[in-house]
């Protein structure tokens, strides 16, 4: 399988065309992976993808481009996704190690010690009653731990009494990473389940094919008592200007009223959408024109406001120029001596 | 904070549609809902969130009424902007 050169040409029916965009889109992927410092998440990913959509150039149909684009988009976000579970795990091993390397020194530190008496030893039913506080404490707070860590800690509890609580915060603090980390699982698992990708920014110019946004108000009836009532419909899709007209309704059945109102407001909003994309692109291809212009003029006139200055220096020294031309005629030998003096001729 | 409301002309308003101009966008409006402020900002406000506190302008050329509409700048982290 070959990787899709940029610019090429796709089409749906080309199953060995979309089978190498999948390609490029794996490969794409794996070496964003490579990378270093690269956040593989769900957005950053989507970004990037978005990135190297817009840098490959891909031609497509104009109907069959969000369709290729989502294929390029889904197949490159699948890939990190696939990827990314491996690297959460090697995460929380390395957060395990540090807990360990923690535990240690603060059983080297904490050592009850009497003012008086030196070290206290505790008795068994001081063990017990502190292993009771802390199952009641972990309970409240972690109520999800497995019971392996639980035998664990009581275990430990009948070597030192106050080291206990120390090491019981910190393998508490150890375990959240494993009772955490399912919970992130169960998410991105969620987060796998929507990948249908929307932009509503780049839906295409088609009644069809975007997102049309339909208004209804209805104002307050008259006080004469009468059940008829006057709507506003407004229709928008992008962000054209919204086409807004008032109707006027029976008042007897809203519901029934509103539909053939509604009907005949969005056909009319179909109907004018085409020219509305004209003007648009018109617009902006007239303001891309203004703006190149500007920049050129700019440099006219700055070169102008450059040149300007010479033309001051000359006309200032022009008067003295002529005077010195003029002037030599008279006196040849001597002044062209003396101006020659100055340049070191 | 008060808007301005203004008038320039007392010309009659002959035309039914008036034109509405905002966020340098045109349209046509029924004349009979661009007249009052609060009618129009009602009317607006689905797809302008900033015209409850802009600044609008009316006036009547050749008896069409034209409504000019120009936000006002708010303050930082407000909602309604």
């Amino acid at each position: 399988m070959e990787i899709l050169n940029s610019g090429s040409f796709i089409n749906l029916e080309n199953q060995e065309k979309i089978e190498q965009l999948k390609f490029t889109a794996a490969e794409l992927a794996n070496a964003a992976l490579a990378t270093e410092g690269f956040a593989g998440d769900e957005e950053s990913g989507r970004r990037l993808a978005l990135e190297f959509w817009q840098g490959l150039e891909y031609m497509c149909r104009d109907t069959e481009e969000t369709a290729v684009k989502n294929i390029f988009l889904n197949h490159f976000l699948d890939c990190l996704r696939n990827a990314r579970p491996i690297q959460r795990r090697a995460t929380i091993e390395l957060s395990q190690d540090s807990t360990q390397i923690v535990t240690q020194p603060i059983d080297n530190e904490i050592k009850p010690e009497d003012e008086f008496l030196g070290v206290v030893e505790t008795t068994e039913n001081d063990l017990i009653q502190i292993q009771a506080d802390e199952t009641s404490i972990q309970m409240k707070d972690f109520s999800i731990l497995e019971n392996d860590s639980f035998q664990e800690r009581e275990v430990k509890t009948t070597i030192d009494a106050a080291s206990e609580s120390a090491e019981s915060n910190s393998s508490l603090e150890g375990e959240k990473p494993e009772n955490v980390m399912p919970e992130q699982e169960k998410t991105f698992e969620t987060k796998t389940t929507v990948s249908h990708l929307s932009f509503p920014e780049k839906e295409p110019y088609q009644f069809s094919k975007c997102t049309v946004t339909t208004t209804i108000q209805l104002l307050p009836a008259g006080d004469d008592g009468a059940t008829s009532r006057k709507a506003v419909l407004s229709v928008r899709t992008h962000d054209f200007a919204p086409q807004i007209s008032l109707v006027e309704l029976a008042g007897n059945n809203l519901t029934a009223e509103l539909a053939p109102e509604l009907e005949k407001v969005l056909a009319k909003y179909r109907s004018d959408l085409p020219a509305k994309v004209m003007d648009k692109l018109k617009k902006e291809k007239t303001a891309a024109k203004k703006t190149a212009p500007k920049s050129t003029s700019e440099v006219k006139t700055v070169s102008q406001e450059t040149a300007k200055p010479k033309e001051n220096v000359k006309s200032q020294t022009a008067p003295p120029a002529a005077i010195q031309t003029e002037t030599p005629s008279i006196p040849p030998a001597a002044q062209t001596g003396g101006q020659g003096s100055l340049f070191g001729i | 904070m008060e808007q301005s409301t203004q008038v320039q002309t007392d010309a009659a308003i002959t035309e039914t549609m008036a034109v509405v101009k905002i966020e340098g966008q045109e349209f046509n409006l029924e004349a009979v809902l661009a007249q009052d402020d609060k009618m129009l900002k009602t009317v607006l406000q689905p797809h302008f969130s900033g015209v409850e506190n802009a600044n609008i302008t009316r006036e009547v050329k050749d008896g069409q009424l034209t409504v000019t509409i120009v936000k006002r700048a708010q303050h930082k982290g407000s909602t309604k902007a």
